[in-house]
């Protein structure tokens, strides 16, 4: 782990008097793509909510490029170059296609950044419906506005949630050469998944979360042939 | 637009009014003791009296007369030698609603000591009054007009120098019907007063005249302001003549509304209170052409009116209106009971009002033993173009007192 | 005839309806974005009519009147602004109840400030002549007035449809709207906007004010008349969508106004059997709030979608406090033999009318005590709940009139058909929640305070009259007006045995809530006002409870009502006196005063905020602006209520002395991004 661009130790996060997380630690190196799997509410998105922000850990240290974020909330951490994708991708359903992205235009406020039209550049399907409202996408068409929204951060680091959640199999596919080709451009991903194929397929380090710690971690591969572990806390036996 | 309820002061909260002393007693602590005449100067007796008006509220431009009236009959009182006891005025604010009242009536009658309460406009307000005199035994005059204050609801406690619906009624319906049109519609507020006024005019009407119709009736809630598509209704029906159940703040609104959409101008529209100064002040120009009864105006000559009229236009700087006659004589009424009576005990005072004639500023008006009512004569009245912002009132035809009252069975009163 | 009268009646529905829309408009995108129920709009819609009086009067009606259109929003759009920087902004975060408690203070403040600067009496908005003119098209005769309000409205709508739909400003409030949170995530502090937001939303409700009071008149009670149907219209059409406030606006103003013109008009005749149209006026606006409440909580065009869990917590004021528990039932203790002893106090001071404020505080301890059961313990926040209060006062006096004189008997009744409607209004309304459960509530107690109005037997808006109450059982017993003994020479009366009676209860009422809050019953209570979530994951049957938790509650309230009627005090019960909105905001003041969560809270409030209006009002008038005022800064600073101040100052005091700070004994400030 040498030049490690995000990273977590030992923190402590919840919502009011519940505390999630016990004491997470992990690394995300600059340039790889990592993922973060485990069980429903284990925890795994209040991890990424208490990285950008959205909750300020109870204890512990986050670092991201060096600089302690642990306390920043959301709005700066953007600002840093931390693109986020929520769960349930979460664009605005009365905005057009154009407006959701030019809102993460705004408040990214990075002039290198890609605009606009260069995002629309890059998702041809979304240059089809520039003006058409965000509710009337498909589940996979929300899922790329999501992430071209995200891309106007310019961000080094991308977080996304779920991408994959209830989206067909061959839309699935899409996602995962998405994050492939993203990271191929230079961006770090760090990937919350359920779907324990599509994070083993897309990462190259995983970390496994279970009851609010990390319970395990290693390579993709190594993963993939521990079936004891697979087995213990993921549950799945995973074919291919 | 639903209206319903009053301001944030029909809160839990009351708006109080300090003390007034019109007496010179020094300040007096705020307990003191119940029931007790505090001492006054000149050996003097100290009776505490009350006078809760509307300052807020669908009325609050009513009260403040009411009250002025009330405030004028305690000084001459205290200035006159033929009295040999003093009044100490304390004020209260009726909110124009029955639970605020009820409030205040219990602040002024226990914390201050009032045995003599005067006040209200609003009937539904003033019923609740009645009981509450009649559960303290306390002597109340009420400045509500509908009927059943001293018609059904009547008791021995009260007594009304108001005029009545009744006795409105018998000035403006045989008139309207006889000269303005045959086919009415009433527009009355749903409450007592506006109950009282279209029972009474529809009667009456019904009784002076065979050409006459009821051609339609609606009715508002009291406070409401909204009266656009009443007004619409009414001008587009048959009828020649619109009577009006309300008053204060409403018929200011109605009538300001009525000209603006062209119904005073569409058939003659008419009002009990119409002539009354707030609502002329309120209408201005637009109640120009429009009809009223008239309880009363400042230049009638009866009783001591001239002298009550030069007295309180020298205070007040203008002339006093309907509900300053009643607080100013309900007031002397009272401190003349207490004269007939040789003593301010409110069982005493009660007798001797009880049947009595005095002289008031509408002549001499007993006080009916059946009910209490006051006999007052009533006018008829028209509203015409006047010199200053608001109409001049024109008095047109007069019913003298002993022919404005109906027996008191007739109109409910079993004492 | 009949088109003409049917279009004039359109035109005035649609001219009362634009009035709705402006209203609505700032309103609804205020909720939409901050998600804060601004009580105070209607008093802001008031300031700009009074403010227009003040500039009309040296410039006279002609050139008067607009200047004022003009420059009255602004200047209440700039104190608007002013409120949120100060008031509301240090509250985001928290429950929305609190914007709640904050604009109803803030209601008491500025109403009280109109009426002093203004006075009470009802005042005309000069208009210019060439605009109150009657005007007749194609035989439709209405006011040239009418076509103005509904021009000039609409007018306004469009440019802040514009603003709101082709400005990057517009753009980012309405992405607030659909999604606060992403909002912040893609960068963007939207606490910025929020200014803007409720500055714009606050002169839009300005100009309504103008406007209307041009038709109508300027009087003090003119907000508190439209901040009820505003919120139906917001409701309607979807909190955070000017579509849906648009549309809602003229939707309420129309069916209002022809409601109104054709109630009990003859639609059709059958035979022998005539088709008339309900006398439904007042009523239907509230049962078309309550359809969609049920049907699409969202409202006709909103898109919200159900509060995210863990969005502020109601803070309550039990937590880590100073005393131990045995201190605090011994100071229970202490406190109920004072209070008996009181009276005897006040007989020696003479002065009995402090017994009748010592009643209203007892039975408004036992009302409060009630609203902590569901609001304390299980989390939800009735915006209605003087239906009970009212329907327990009108359901006593009906049974004294009609049935039973017996106190008991009549207080039995009360309670039970407040339980039943309970049960019934919260069977209903805990199908939504947060604040459309709020504003369901509100809309029952409206629905039940117009219908009041409409029937006989409740005496109208008259009320009721001639009740008396008799302690003790079918005919035998004393009225309890005329129970007067001699004690040491002094006269006691009816207030002294209502007293001692409102005291028995209030303590057996504390009692029996505590009873059952200690069991299980509100233990389940209190972690659903937590995490409605979690406790339903753990296997309990949610609604059960509340439901279980909202009759108990109506229960007790009817039982307040009930001793209101019963008081010797009480000659009269009446709409307003127990039905009216307002009384449903000042139960949660003073809950909130006390501290809610604790039982014992909102009953020592409610002795403080009458002992303080008492207090207050015998020296100054604008007794209201100051417990306004009070009452906003207990929001601000003192949210767990009095009965946190001890533990407070405690705390205080340990950081005083503690050099390397105290452990904070709140919960960690969780700044969750909303």
């Amino acid at each position: 782990m040498t030049d490690s661009l995000l990273s977590l130790e030992g923190v402590r996060a919840g919502y009011g008097m519940t505390e999630v997380l016990q004491g997470v630690s992990m690394d995300v190196e600059r340039g790889s793509v990592v993922s973060l799997v485990g069980r429903n509410g284990v925890g795994k998105t209040t991890t990424l909510r208490s990285i950008v922000g959205n909750i300020t850990p109870t204890g512990g240290t986050i670092t991201f490029n060096g600089a302690d974020i642990t306390t920043l909330n959301s709005e700066a951490t953007i600002r840093r170059g931390i693109g986020f994708v929520p769960e349930e991708r979460r664009i605005f359903p009365e905005l057009t296609v154009r407006e959701n992205i030019r809102m993460g235009e705004i408040g990214a406020e990075s002039p290198d950044g890609p605009s606009v039209d260069d995002v629309l550049d890059m998702f041809e399907n979304l240059a089809e419906r520039e003006h058409k409202d965000g509710s009337v996408l498909s589940g996979g068409e929300q899922q790329m506005l999501a992430v071209g929204r995200a891309l106007t951060a310019d961000p080094d680091l991308l977080l996304l949630d779920e991408p994959t959640e209830g989206l067909a199999p061959y839309v699935v596919r899409q996602i995962e050469d998405l994050i492939l080709e993203l990271n191929e451009q230079g961006i770090t991903v760090l990937v919350v998944e359920q779907n324990i194929p599509v994070a083993l397929a897309v990462s190259e380090y995983t970390y496994i979360l279970e009851k609010g710690e990390i319970v395990h971690q290693g390579t993709a591969v190594e993963i993939q042939n521990n079936e004891e572990v697979l087995d213990r806390h993921l549950g799945v036996g995973v074919t291919d | 637009m639903s209206s319903e309820g009053t301001s944030p002061d029909s809160s839990v909260g009351i708006d109080r009014s300090r003390r007034q002393f019109i007496a010179a007693a020094g300040a007096v602590g705020v307990l003191g003791l119940a029931g007790c005449q505090g001492g006054s100067t000149g050996g003097e007796e100290a009776v505490t009296v009350a006078s809760l008006n509307p300052m807020t509220g669908p009325y609050s431009s009513l009260g403040p007369g009411q009250r002025t009236g009330a405030e004028l009959a305690v000084a001459e009182i205290n200035n006159n030698d033929d009295y040999d006891f003093e009044f100490e005025l304390v004020t209260g604010d009726t909110e124009t609603e029955a639970g605020a009242a009820q409030s205040e009536a219990q602040r002024v009658v226990q914390e201050e000591g009032a045995e003599f309460v005067f006040g209200a406009i609003s009937s539904s307000v003033a019923l609740g009054l009645n009981d509450f005199a009649a559960q303290s035994e306390h002597i109340y005059f009420p400045g509500g007009a509908a009927v059943p204050i001293t018609g059904s609801a009547c008791n021995e406690w009260v007594f009304r120098f108001e005029t009545n619906t009744a006795q409105i009624a018998e000035a403006i319906s045989a008139y309207s019907v006889n000269n303005l049109g045959n086919n009415v519609w009433f527009h009355y507020a749903d409450y007592a007063y506006g109950d009282s006024v279209y029972n009474r005019t529809s009667r009456r009407m019904e009784n002076t005249s065979d050409d006459y119709t009821e051609v339609g009736t609606s009715t508002s809630e009291l406070g409401a302001s909204n009266y656009g598509s009443f007004i619409t209704q009414i001008s587009n029906s048959e009828a020649d003549v619109v009577m009006l159940g309300m008053t204060g703040g409403d018929l200011v609104n109605f009538t300001n509304q009525a000209a603006d959409q062209g119904l005073t101008d569409q058939m003659a529209v008419v009002g009990p209170t119409q002539t009354f100064q707030s609502v002329r002040a309120g209408t201005g120009s637009n109640s120009v052409g429009t009809f009223g009864g008239a309880r009363y105006d400042p230049s009638i000559e009866t009783g001591d009116n001239q002298a009550f009229v030069e007295a309180y236009a020298s205070e007040n700087d203008r002339d006093p209106g309907n509900f300053a006659r009643v607080g100013y004589d309900s007031m002397r009424l009272m401190a003349k009971g207490m004269n007939e009576a040789g003593s301010t005990e409110p069982g005493d005072v009660r007798d001797a009002l009880e049947g009595g004639t005095f002289t008031t500023v509408l002549g001499d008006i007993t006080l009916r033993e059946s009910d209490h009512q006051a006999t007052n004569p009533t006018w008829m009245a028209e509203l015409v173009e006047g010199g200053s912002d608001s109409a001049d009132v024109e008095l047109l035809e007069q019913v003298p007192g002993s022919e404005t009252l109906p027996p008191a069975s007739d109109l409910g009163c079993e004492m | 005839m009949v088109a003409a009268d049917f279009i004039e009646q359109l035109l005035n529905g649609l001219t009362l309806g634009m009035v709705y829309v402006l209203l609505a408009a700032g309103l609804s995108v205020i909720f939409g974005v901050m998600d804060v129920i601004n009580f105070s709009h209607g008093e802001l819609f008031a300031l700009g009519a009074y403010f227009s009086l003040s500039i009309i009067a040296p410039f006279g009606a002609g050139t008067g009147f607009w200047i004022a259109i003009v420059v009255a929003p602004v200047a209440v759009g700039l104190i608007g602004a002013a409120i949120e920087r100060t008031t509301v902004r240090p509250l985001y975060g928290r429950d929305p109840l609190y914007h709640i408690l904050l604009t109803f203070g803030l209601v008491l403040v500025t109403n009280d400030v109109i009426r002093l600067i203004w006075g009470t009496q009802q005042r005309q908005l000069a208009v210019p002549e060439y605009l109150s003119q009657p005007v007749s098209i194609l035989g439709v005769q209405v006011s040239v007035y009418n076509y103005f309000m509904i021009v000039f409205a609409a007018l306004l709508a469009v440019v802040t449809w514009y603003l709101l739909n082709r400005t990057k400003y517009g753009m980012i409030i309405r992405a607030g709207s659909q999604d606060r949170e992403m909002v912040r995530n893609v960068g963007i502090d939207i606490d910025q906007y929020y200014t803007l937001v409720f500055g714009v939303g606050a002169a839009l409700a300005a100009v309504a004010g103008i406007v209307l009071g041009g038709y109508q008149n300027v009087n003090t009670g003119m907000g508190n008349s439209v901040i009820i149907p505003a919120f139906v219209v917001v409701v309607l059409g979807g909190l955070g969508s000017f579509r849906g406030a648009v549309f809602g606006g003229l939707l309420v103003g129309v069916v209002q106004t022809l409601m109104r013109a054709y109630s009990g008009s003859v639609l059709a005749t059958f035979g022998d059997t005539t088709l008339t149209v309900p006398n439904l006026e007042g009523l239907t606006v509230y049962l078309l709030m309550i359809a969609v409440l049920l049907v699409k909580p969202q409202g006709l065009f909103g898109t919200r979608g159900e509060e995210s869990d863990g969005e502020g917590e109601i803070l309550v004021g039990g937590y880590g406090g100073v005393l131990a528990d045995s201190t605090r039932v011994r100071l229970g203790g202490i406190a109920v033999v004072a209070l008996a002893l009181a009276p005897i106090a006040i007989l020696f001071m003479g002065d009995q009318y402090y017994l009748v404020v010592l009643n209203e505080i007892l039975i408004w301890a036992i009302f409060a005590l009630s609203l902590d059961i569901v609001m304390g313990y299980a989390g939800l926040v009735p915006l209605g709940h003087t239906m009970f209060y009212g329907v327990g006062a009108y359901t006593a006096a009906l049974i004294m009139l009609h049935y039973s004189q017996s106190v008991f008997i009549v207080l039995l009744g009360a309670i039970l058909i407040c339980a039943v409607l309970a049960w019934v209004v919260g069977s209903l309304s805990i199908r939504v929640s947060g604040v459309y459960f709020a504003m369901i509530t509100l809309a029952f107690a409206e629905l039940l305070y117009s219908a009041v109005f409409k029937f006989d037997f409740t005496g109208g808006s008259d009320g009721l009259l001639g009740f008396e109450a008799l302690l003790g059982l079918g005919t035998v017993g004393e009225s309890l007006s005329n129970i007067e003994f001699g004690l040491l020479g002094y006269e006691l009366g009816q207030q002294f045995v209502f007293y001692y009676l409102a005291l028995l209860i209030a303590v057996l009422s504390f009692l029996f809530a505590r009873r059952m809050m200690n069991a299980p019953f509100g233990s389940v209570l209190q972690s659903i006002r937590e995490s409605e979530e979690r406790a339903e994951f753990i296997g309990y049957d949610v609604n059960r409870y509340k439901r279980r938790a909202f009759v108990i509650s109506g229960g007790m309230a009817g039982l307040a009502g009930g001793l209101l009627a019963v008081s010797p005090s009480t000659v009269i019960i009446s709409p307003d006196q127990t039905l009216n909105w307002i009384h449903s905001g000042e139960v949660i003041v003073i809950a909130l005063f006390g501290g809610m969560g604790t039982l014992y809270g909102p009953m020592i409030g409610s002795g403080v905020f009458f002992g303080a209006e008492e207090f207050l009002s015998s020296y100054t008038d604008q007794w209201r602006l100051i417990i306004g005022t009070m009452f906003i800064l207990f929001v601000l600073f003192v949210p767990r209520g009095i009965v946190s101040i001890p533990s407070l100052v405690a705390q205080r005091l340990e950081t005083a002395n503690n050099a390397d700070g105290a452990v904070d004994m709140d919960e960690p400030d969780v700044r969750s991004d909303d």
